[in-house]
């Protein structure tokens, strides 16, 4: 099963502000306690992301580089097998949030992982991990 | 950090949990932690404390910030960097 997305042919789409999220990485997703055997092939996918179609779907989703790619790739992973969940926040420019993990990330510097929090990898695209708490 | 290509080497068991430790290793090499095997004999003393967390946890749970247990007697701890 594919990381992202491929695209099917075309020239890529213009990014999306309701961004489509492939099986296995979907907003506020639900956890799981282990690594579903779906996702030994997502890895596969991950690796092989220097193929136009991966990459390209990628950027669709607010992920603008292959480190921020692995990064994203690696806080979901963790979140999964910790039992968090794990969502992408698109925070329009010139909005303001009150949620304090989005707080956090939007005074890092983007593609830096924040423990327990997630990365940011643009100046709108937030990747949050949430304890089954939050 | 040497674990994770060492598959195949006893007694790492099943892909599930390779992937397992590819991950927590992964995430410790983003946010700057270290990922520590240790290998205990069963009657080691434990004085660690992450250590000791992991060795009443279940095989193949990864505690969060602590790590994970493998098997009976083997650990991978996460480690803060020191200051």
């Amino acid at each position: 099963m594919a990381w992202f997305k491929p695209f099917t042919g075309g020239s890529p789409s213009p990014p999306s502000t309701s961004p489509t999220y492939p099986s296995g990485m979907m907003q506020s997703s639900s956890a799981s306690s282990s690594l579903a055997a779906s996702q030994a092939g997502s890895i596969v996918a991950v690796n092989s992301l220097g193929s136009a179609p991966y990459w390209a779907a990628a950027q669709q989703i607010g992920v603008t580089s292959l480190d921020h790619n692995s990064k994203v790739y690696a806080i979901k992973s963790y979140a999964d097998v910790i039992g968090w969940a794990f969502e992408h926040y698109r925070m329009p420019e010139g909005t303001t949030s009150n949620d304090p993990k989005i707080a956090i990330l939007k005074i890092s510097t983007i593609g830096e992982v924040i423990k327990d929090v997630g990365v940011r990898t643009s100046e709108t695209d937030f990747y949050i991990m949430r304890a089954p708490s939050e | 950090m040497a674990a994770a290509g060492q598959w195949g080497r006893a007694p790492l068991k099943t892909q599930e949990m390779f992937e397992k430790i590819m991950v927590l290793q992964r995430y410790c090499d983003f946010i700057g932690w270290k990922c520590e095997e240790i290998h205990i004999n069963a009657d080691d003393v434990i004085d660690d404390a992450k250590l000791g967390l992991l060795k009443i946890a279940t095989e193949g749970d990864i505690v969060p910030n602590v790590g994970l247990r493998v098997s009976e007697e083997e650990f991978y701890v996460m480690r803060e960097p020191k200051l």
